[in-house]
C-alpha cells in the first residue's frame, strides 16, 4: 500500500512538474515535506491550503484530487467515498470538469451510471447500491454530482441554493430511471437452454418412432405368440381331422391295389423290386475309392461306416472315404507320439535303424527330417484303395521283389571269413600301407666332433698300432669286456711307451663319435675312472717284467696337458674351462679341475689299486706341527714393504706402491694378442637343441621376415673403461660412481668429506714423489738440518715453543 | 455493489463495478465493455486460480476494491 501511494505521489509531482511556473511556490512547499510520513496529513494540508490559493492552481489541483478520486485506493467504501465527495465538492465546484475520458488511459472505471447502462446492453440487472431502494437512488446522485461538475461555472453556493438544486436533480434523475423503466431486457438467449431444447425434441422424435416401430411389430404374430389353437378342444378337432385324412388314404391306396391287381401291375412292380435287390452295393462299386485309414484299422468282421471326407467345392481331387472316429484315434496317437521324448534332435543316433518305406525302398533321411512331417503334412500311414490286393503277405512279397531288383540291401551276415589276427601286415597290405614320411633330420650347429680332427691329423699322423678300441663308448656292457678282451698285456707294453711319448697328438682314429653321449657327463667321468684304473693296473702288470721307470710315469701323469687315455675326453668342465680360454693361465693350473687330478694322484698314492667305482677319501694323518710360527701374513698387521733385495719382482713391487710405474700397464692388450693361440675349429655344442621343437612355439610370435643375425666372429674389441676427474686424473669406477651419484641428486659431500679426500690425494702425491728414504713429510731431511744448524748430533724434542718452532716445516 | 479493479501488467487496468451475485462471466463482460477486448478472451485469475465463468463473485469472496489479475487466452 505504501509503495503505492509513494508512486502516486511522484505521479503527481511529475504532473506538478509539467503545470509549469505557476504552481511553483506549491511545489517549493511539496519539496520541503517531501519527507512527510502520512499521506493523510498531505492530503489535508493541501485541502486547507486550496482555498487560498489562485484559481489556476486550484484547478490543477482540482484534477489531481479528480484523478485521486478514480484511483480509488483510498477509498474503498462507495457511501464514504461519496459522502466525501460531496464534502469535496462545496469548494470545488468552481473548477472545470475534467473531461470524463481522461481517466480512462490506464487506469479506466465508469461511472454507476454509465455501468447501468452497460449492464443494461448485457442484459444485466442495475447495481444495487446499499441505502437506496431497488431502483437504486445512487445513480441519480452521482448524476447530480456529475451535472455539477459539467455545469462547473457557479461561483459560490449557499446552503439553501445547494439543497434546491439537489431536489433538482433528484427529481431529475426520478423522471430518468422512469423511463429507464420501460427498457425491456432482452435476455441473452441461453445456449445450454437452447442445446436443451434441442435434446428434448430429438429424444422425443425418436419415441415417437420407436412407438411406431412396436405398433408395427405387434400386429406380426411372435413365435411363442400363443396360436388360435389355444384352447383344447380345437387340438382334439385337428387330431380327429388328421386321422381321418389318413383312414382316407388308406382307402383309397386299397382302391388302387384293387385297380392295379385287375391289370396286372404288381407283379411288374414286383420283379423290378427283386432286380434292385440283385443290384447289391459291393466292393466293386467302391473300386479305386481310397480310404484314408490303415488297414490294421479296420478289423475284420466289423462293420465300419465311412463317409466321404469333406473337401472345397472347387478341389479337382478324388473323394476320400473316412471314419471320424478313426481321425479321433489317429489324433490321439499323434499327441502321444508328440509328447515322447524323441531320439531325433539329438542329432546322430547310432542305433537308429535303417528305414524303409512301404514300399521297400530306403528312406533316406534328411538332415532335418524329423521336420518333414510338419512342413508337407503328415503321410497317410496306412491308406489303401479299395480293391486292391492289401493284405500283409502281398506286400511283404512286394518288398522282397523290389529287395532283389536293386540287390542294394540284402547282405548275409556271413559274408566274411573268420581270420586269426596277427601282427604282421600281408603283403597286399602292406602295398595299402602308407610308409610314414621320413622324418625331417634335424640339422645340429657345427660341433667340433672328433671325426673333423681325425681328418686334420690324419694326414700327418698314420694311426698308433694298439691303440684301444673304442668303438663301443656309448654302452657300458661291451665296454667292460672291451677292457677285459682288447687289452692284450703283450701287446700293451709297447703302446704304453708310445701313448706315453705321443700324448699330445690325438691318437684315437677309430672312434665312432656318434655313439659318445657327450651330455652324460656322470656316464664319462666313470669311463674315464675306468680307464684309469686299467691303465694303471697295466702299468703294475707292467712294472716288473719291464722295468718301466714308474717315476717317469708318475711324472708324466703329473703333466696337467697329457690326457692319460689318449683319448679326447669331451665333458662339460673342460668345455667350460676351454670358454675361459683368456684368463690367463696360473702356473700348474689343471684345466680339467681339480677332482680329477685329486683322482689321479690319490691313485698314485694308493699305488694302484681298483675298487671298482668306489674310491676312498684319503684322510690328512700328519700331524700339526704346533711348534712352527704362525704365519707372516697373520702376524703382522701392517702391510710389509716388499724386500727389494729379493728380486725383480720385489723391487717392481715398490716402485708400484711408489709411483714409478704405471699400475695398468700390464693389463694392456690381454685377449686381442693372444688370438693367434686360441682353437681353430673349436665352437661351443648348442645342448639346448633338445628344447627346439618346444622353442618353435615361440616362432610365430616372432615370424616373418627377420634379418638373420650374424656373429661377428673376428670381432674381438679391445676397449677399457676409465674415468677420470675434473682434473684429468684417472679415478676408480666406485670414485667414477660416487661422483655420478652426486650429480644426480644434486648434492655433494660434506665439506668435511671433502677435505679429507683432498688430504688424501695430497698425501697420495707426496708420497708418490717423495725421496725414497725419507718420510713423506720429509721429517727426516729437516731433522738433518736441524742438526746441521745445531751442529748437534740430537735434536730437542720438548714442547717448548721456540724448540718446536725450529721443527717446523720448510717450505720448498 | 463493489468495484474491482482488474491490471494485466501491460497497460489496461480497469475498474469495474458490479454486484457480489454477478457471475465472473458478468464481470468479464463488463471488462470486455470497458476494455475493448472480447469476454471470451479474458481470463481472470487471483494467484494460481482462475475463475470460472458460472460462479458468482461473492461465491469467490471477492470484496470492493480488490485486484484481480487480468490475461488473455
Amino acid at each position: 500500500m505504501g509503495s503505492s501511494k509513494k508512486h502516486k505521489e511522484k505521479d503527481r509531482e511529475d504532473k506538478k512538474r509539467k503545470k509549469g511556473s505557476d504552481s511553483s511556490k506549491k511545489r517549493r512547499h511539496n519539496r520541503s515535506r517531501s519527507g512527510s510520513p502520512s499521506p493523510t496529513d498531505d492530503y489535508s494540508h493541501r485541502r486547507s491550503r486550496s482555498r487560498s490559493t489562485s484559481p489556476a492552481a486550484r484547478s490543477s489541483r482540482k484534477r489531481q484530487k479528480e484523478k485521486r478520486r478514480h484511483s480509488g485506493s483510498d477509498d474503498s467504501d462507495v457511501p464514504i467515498a461519496k459522502s466525501s465527495r460531496y464534502a469535496e465538492t462545496k469548494p470545488e465546484s468552481r473548477s472545470p470538469s475534467p473531461p470524463p475520458k481522461a481517466s480512462s488511459g490506464d487506469n479506466s472505471s465508469l461511472s454507476i451510471v454509465e455501468t447501468n447502462k452497460l449492464r443494461a446492453k448485457l442484459g444485466l440487472k442495475p447495481l444495487q447500491v446499499e441505502s437506496a431502494p431497488s431502483r437504486a437512488p445512487p445513480p441519480p446522485k452521482v448524476q447530480v454530482r456529475q451535472d455539477e461538475i459539467e455545469e462547473g461555472e457557479h461561483v459560490d453556493f449557499d446552503e439553501e441554493t445547494l439543497m434546491k438544486i439537489r431536489d433538482e436533480r433528484e427529481q431529475e434523475a426520478e423522471t430518468f430511471w422512469k423511463e429507464k423503466q420501460d427498457f425491456v431486457h432482452a435476455p441473452a438467449e441461453n445456449l445450454t437452454e437452447k442445446i436443451k431444447v434441442e435434446k428434448l425434441r430429438e429424444k422425443i422424435a425418436l419415441r415417437r418412432e420407436k412407438r411406431r416401430l412396436e405398433a408395427k411389430l405387434a400386429e406380426s404374430k411372435g413365435l411363442a405368440d400363443s396360436d388360435s389353437d389355444d384352447d383344447a378342444a380345437a387340438w382334439v378337432r385337428k387330431q380327429k381331422e388328421t386321422v381321418q385324412q389318413k383312414l382316407l388314404a388308406e382307402k383309397k391306396a386299397k382302391e388302387l391295389d384293387e385297380l392295379d391287381n385287375e391289370f396286372g401291375v404288381g407283379e411288374l412292380v414286383e420283379t423290378e423290386f427283386v432286380k434292385q435287390k440283385n443290384k447289391a452295393y459291393t466292393d466293386r462299386d467302391l473300386k479305386g475309392l481310397k480310404v484314408l485309414h490303415g488297414q490294421d484299422r479296420i478289423q475284420e468282421g466289423n462293420t465300419v461306416i465311412l463317409t466321404l471326407k469333406d473337401k472345397d467345392v472347387l478341389n479337382e481331387e478324388d473323394d476320400v472315404l473316412v471314419n471320424p472316429n478313426m481321425i479321433d484315434d489317429e489324433k490321439f496317437e499323434k499327441n502321444l507320439e508328440n509328447r515322447k521324448l524323441r531320439p531325433e534332435y539329438n542329432g546322430y543316433n547310432v542305433f537308429d535303424e535303417i528305414e524303409y518305406d512301404s514300399d521297400g525302398n530306403l528312406k533316406g533321411k534328411g538332415v532335418l527330417g524329423k521336420y518333414d512331417e510338419e512342413i508337407e503334412g503328415k503321410k497317410s500311414k496306412g491308406s489303401f484303395v479299395i480293391g486292391e490286393d492289401t493284405s500283409e503277405e502281398a506286400r511283404r512279397a512286394k518288398i522282397r521283389e523290389k529287395m532283389l531288383r536293386s540287390d542294394k540291401i540284402l547282405e548275409s551276415a556271413e559274408s566274411t571269413s573268420l581270420r586269426i589276427a596277427s601282427d604282421f601286415f600281408t603283403p597286399d597290405e602292406m602295398v595299402k600301407f602308407k610308409k610314414p614320411g621320413k622324418k625331417k633330420v634335424r640339422k645340429v650347429r657345427k660341433v667340433l666332433k672328433a671325426d673333423d680332427l681325425l681328418h686334420i691329423d690324419a694326414e700327418s699322423h698314420p694311426a698308433p698300432v694298439g691303440v684301444i678300441s673304442q668303438k663301443d663308448l656309448g654302452s657300458r656292457k661291451s665296454k667292460k669286456s672291451s677292457g677285459s678282451v682288447d687289452i692284450d698285456p703283450k701287446t700293451e707294453p709297447v703302446d704304453m711307451e708310445i701313448d706315453l711319448e705321443v700324448d699330445d697328438l690325438p691318437p684315437v682314429q677309430d672312434i665312432d663319435v656318434s655313439d659318445i653321449k657327450l651330455e652324460d657327463e656322470g656316464d664319462l667321468d666313470f669311463q674315464v675312472a675306468l680307464q684309469k684304473a686299467r691303465l694303471l693296473k697295466q702299468k703294475e702288470n707292467l712294472k716288473k717284467p719291464r722295468g718301466v721307470n714308474i717315476e717317469d710315469l708318475l711324472r708324466s701323469d703329473d703333466n696337467p696337458d697329457q690326457s692319460s687315455s689318449g683319448s679326447i675326453v669331451l665333458h662339460a668342465t673342460a668345455e667350460f674351462c676351454r670358454t675361459l680360454g683368456d684368463i690367463p693361465r696360473i702356473e700348474g693350473a689343471d684345466i680339467y679341475g681339480d677332482e680329477e687330478m685329486d683322482f689321479e694322484r690319490e691313485d698314485k698314492k694308493s699305488q694302484i689299486e681298483e675298487r671298482g667305482t668306489w674310491n676312498e677319501v684319503e684322510i690328512d694323518e700328519t700331524p700339526v706341527d704346533i711348534t712352527r710360527p704362525a704365519d707372516a701374513e697373520e702376524s703382522t698387521i701392517l702391510e710389509l714393504e716388499p724386500d727389494v733385495a729379493v728380486g725383480i719382482a720385489g723391487a717392481l713391487k715398490v716402485a708400484m706402491t711408489k709411483g714409478y710405474l704405471d699400475k695398468d700397464m700390464q693389463r694392456r692388450g690381454g685377449p686381442s694378442k693372444m688370438r693367434h693361440l686360441q682353437a681353430q675349429h673349436y665352437s661351443i655344442e648348442d645342448k639346448s637343441y633338445e628344447d627346439d621343437k618346444f622353442g618353435k612355439r615361440d616362432d610365430r610370435f616372432i615370424s616373418g621376415p627377420i634379418m638373420e643375425f650374424s656373429e661377428k666372429n673376428h670381432y674381438k674389441p679391445d676397449f677399457k673403461l676409465e674415468y677420470t676427474d675434473d682434473d684429468g686424473k684417472p679415478i676408480s669406477a666406485k670414485e667414477a660412481f660416487r661422483i655420478l651419484s652426486h650429480k644426480f641428486h644434486g648434492k655433494g659431500s660434506g665439506k668435511n668429506k671433502v677435505d679429507k679426500k683432498r688430504r688424501k690425494v695430497d698425501q697420495e702425491k707426496l708420497l708418490q714423489h717423495m725421496n725414497s728414504t725419507d718420510t713423506p713429510l720429509n721429517t727426516l731431511e729437516l731433522l738433518q738440518q736441524r742438526q746441521k744448524e745445531t751442529h748437534s748430533a740430537y735434536v730437542v724434542l720438548t714442547g717448548n715453543k721456540t724448540a718446536g718452532a725450529s721443527l717446523s716445516k720448510s717450505k720448498h | 455493489m463493489l468495484e474491482i479493479t482488474c491490471n494485466d501488467r501491460l497497460g489496461k487496468k480497469v475498474r469495474v463495478k458490479c454486484n457480489p451475485d454477478d457471475t465472473i462471466g458478468d464481470l468479464k463482460k463488463l471488462i470486455a465493455a470497458q476494455t475493448g477486448t472480447r469476454a471470451d478472451k479474458i481470463v481472470l485469475k487471483k494467484w494460481y486460480t482462475i475463475f470460472k465463468d458460472h460462479i458468482k463473485i461473492e461465491d469467490y469472496e471477492i470484496h470492493d476494491g480488490q485486484n484481480l489479475e487480468l490475461y488473455y487466452q
